[in-house]
């Protein structure tokens, strides 16, 4: 391998003698995936991180210029599988806006309902992992039983738990079942309750606070300047959700709020996700009670061939902003699909996090950028 | 080929048994290629079709193995149609002397089919052209208040869908960038993505395209670079350090070279790739070929 990595870096040491260049991963369980990172340490001090990525590479955005714009949805539960209905909505949307095509509103209510449920899966996998690497143990078990209550209420919608295939251009493959409706209600009325007691556990834990706090700060300025999105730009204060910048979906129907850090650091962005669970499931109630009735198809044409042209529609993922760049060349499958994906701009942020802390703080950095190897990869 | 057309003639001389010649089946059951009436059909075949298309469905039900085997094999391609002849499969059927015989229509259908089928689809496609969706966007303060700035460097200004698109010369982009981030009224202070699509046909093949957004405005812009193969664009990483990885990708699968890069490396492929993905014509097949010829020395 190459050996000049760190050649560019050059930083004064503390004891020359002890510094090292250790492998992190690719087979590390708190990598969350196959994340290797090389970490050049003095001691247990982290000088320098480079990530090395691409173990879980796939050519996504190649396969998916050689299929029609309907075989390529499903490729994209693939990419964040921790949050297949996200992505199916991102690129379903950018179609359906290039095409013209008019979603029916009750579709609008269920796409949004479930993506919030897919957040709200997603932030308690992000939760439970966390807390795991940190060493609370019992968040996770409690963070799971909830998230497979999602996964049950996602199969009887989907026929499907992790790579779903959501949505189809245009609509729904099909309604909601009956019942389906008071389970969401049952889910989310309890759900609040649920979040309160991972944060008893965690919130005001010493333990917690020692690990998290003032643990691998970004200043807003940082921030926007590596384009972080979702809890890590939040985290550091600065407002931007895409939900509220460019509503898509059925967004601009219901009251929620961002919750924004103060301090950029590992403890507010877990406040960040924390209370964004909570907003979540506000979202879902209000879709809950509001459902409208009526078709779940809209008039999408059944050859889809968009226009010549190029569109870039993003949606909030969990993990931040999620975008899709479609050019057409007027065919029936796409010219060039580029997906921005948000955890491959977030781990960005790593190099300049774990600087100066602890490796075993290199762990819950990694924890709080909350990332997906099958995206940043694709 | 043989077996099917073989089947055919036992059918052909089936259906002929009521009308002419039951006693010479078995000769033809031998050697379809060698019988008199198989040299003599194709000449008469058209002739002896046309007629058979008005009878053709009910006849083509009674055969029975031989010419579904036929069907289903050519079908596909064409819808069936037995409209119009044309004697362009005549020789697997060399339907000896009767016009209203059924095994005649089978193989002629096809190619009739063929030529309606495509003088039709053409006038339902000029009526579903698109109008251009593309609008000129050239008055637009954004384009105005740069074009103060940089006159020369904005090629083009359009929109699509109300997103507005600027073609920037590639060799001002790294100031137009900074600009775009600095100045009062522009404000983009978020690179979005940064990506390229490649257009091997064109002079300047590739497209370099940065989707910006400012925060404080809500308002997002894409700036797009032509740049030709070999050819280096400057790096945007001072503007914004999350141009970093991004350009890297680009590297990685386009080839383009971005110069004053901190660390323009290979990030998704292995340093020791070959090629990149992302370019229309890399093609998988050889990529998979000549990978196991150099790592497994097997040539095929």
């Amino acid at each position: 391998m190459q050996e000049d990595i760190f050649g560019a870096i050059g930083e004064e040491t503390i004891l020359d003698a002890n510094q090292l260049t250790i492998n992190m991963g690719p087979q590390h369980p708190s990598t969350h995936g196959v994340l290797r990172v090389r970490l050049k340490i003095d001691g247990e001090r982290v000088i320098d991180a480079e990530c090395v990525i691409g173990y879980l590479h796939r050519g996504t955005e190649k396969i998916v210029e050689n299929r029609t714009y309907t075989m390529a949805v499903p490729y994209f539960d693939r990419t964040d599988y921790i949050a297949a209905v996200s992505n199916n909505l991102g690129f379903v949307e950018c179609v359906e806006k290039m095409l013209g095509v008019e979603v029916p509103p009750r579709v609008q209510y269920i796409r949004t309902m479930m993506t919030e449920f897919q957040r709200i899966a997603s932030h308690l996998l992000w939760l439970a992992t966390h807390a795991l690497d940190i060493g609370a143990m019992t968040v996770f078990l409690y963070a799971f039983r909830e998230r497979e209550e999602i996964l049950k209420l996602m199969e009887a919608v989907f026929g499907a738990r992790l790579t779903i295939h959501a949505f189809r251009i245009g609509g729904l493959w099909q309604d909601l079942p009956h019942g389906f409706l008071d389970a969401c209600r049952k889910f989310s009325d309890g759900f609040e309750a649920h979040v309160d007691e991972y944060e008893g556990l965690l919130t005001n834990n010493r333990i917690w606070l020692e690990r998290t706090k003032n643990i691998g700060v970004v200043s807003a300025e940082e921030a926007i300047d590596l384009s972080l999105t979702g809890p890590p730009l939040r985290g550091s204060g600065v407002n931007y959700d895409v939900r509220k910048a460019r509503p898509y979906a059925a967004y601009a129907d219901f009251d929620f709020d961002i919750p924004l850090g103060v301090h950029g650091d590992t403890y507010d962005r877990y406040l960040v996700r924390v209370e964004e669970m909570r907003q979540s499931n506000r979202i879902i109630q209000q879709c809950i009670t509001r459902m409208p009735s009526g078709s779940i198809r809209g008039k999408a044409p059944r050859v889809i061939k968009p226009p010549v042209g190029e569109y870039f529609h993003s949606v909030e993922g969990p993990k931040g902003e999620l975008g899709y760049y479609i050019v057409s060349e007027g065919g029936t499958s796409p010219y060039r699909c580029r997906i921005r994906p948000p955890t491959f701009i977030n781990l960005q942020a790593l190099r300049k996090m774990v600087k100066g802390h602890l490796v075993a703080d290199v762990v819950a950095i990694i924890g709080t950028l909350d990332i997906v190897l099958g995206e940043v990869d694709r | 080929m043989d077996k099917p057309e073989e089947q055919g003639k036992k059918a052909e001389a089936g259906a002929s048994q009521p009308g002419e010649k039951p006693k010479k089946q078995p000769r033809v059951w031998v050697k379809p290629g060698t019988t008199p009436s198989a040299s003599e059909s194709p000449p008469k075949e058209p002739d002896h079709v046309e007629p058979a298309k008005s009878t053709a469905p009910p006849e083509a039900g009674q055969q029975p193995t031989p010419v579904p085997g036929d069907k289903p094999k050519k079908q596909p391609k064409v819808w069936v149609k037995p409209g119009a002849a044309s004697a362009g499969t005549a020789p697997p059927a060399p339907t000896p002397v009767e016009p209203g015989q059924a095994p005649a229509q089978p193989p002629p259908s096809r190619p009739t089919a063929a030529t309606p089928a495509k003088t039709e689809a053409p006038p339902k496609r000029p009526a579903k052209e698109e109008t251009p969706l593309y609008l000129d966007i050239s008055q637009d303060p954004l384009v105005l208040r740069l074009k103060q700035s940089f006159p020369e460097s904005v090629l083009a200004a359009q929109s699509f869908l109300n997103q507005k698109i600027l073609t920037i010369d590639a060799d001002s982009i790294l100031p137009v960038c900074e600009f775009l981030r600095d100045d009062s009224e522009c404000e983009y202070d978020m690179l979005q993505d940064l990506t390229a699509v490649d257009y091997p046909e064109r002079e300047k093949r590739f497209v370099v395209v940065y989707q910006l957004y400012s925060l404080r405005r809500n308002v997002q812009v894409r700036l797009k670079c032509n740049v030709a193969d070999g050819e280096a664009i400057a790096s945007v990483t001072s503007v914004w350090s999350a141009a970093n990885w991004l350009e890297r990708e680009v590297f990685d699968m386009f080839g383009i070279t971005f110069s004053g890069h901190p660390d323009l490396k290979r990030i998704l492929l292995p340093e020791d790739w070959i090629g990149h993905p992302l370019r229309k014509d890399y093609d998988l097949r050889k990529q998979d070929e000549d990978w196991i010829r150099r790592h497994l020395q097997i040539r095929r």
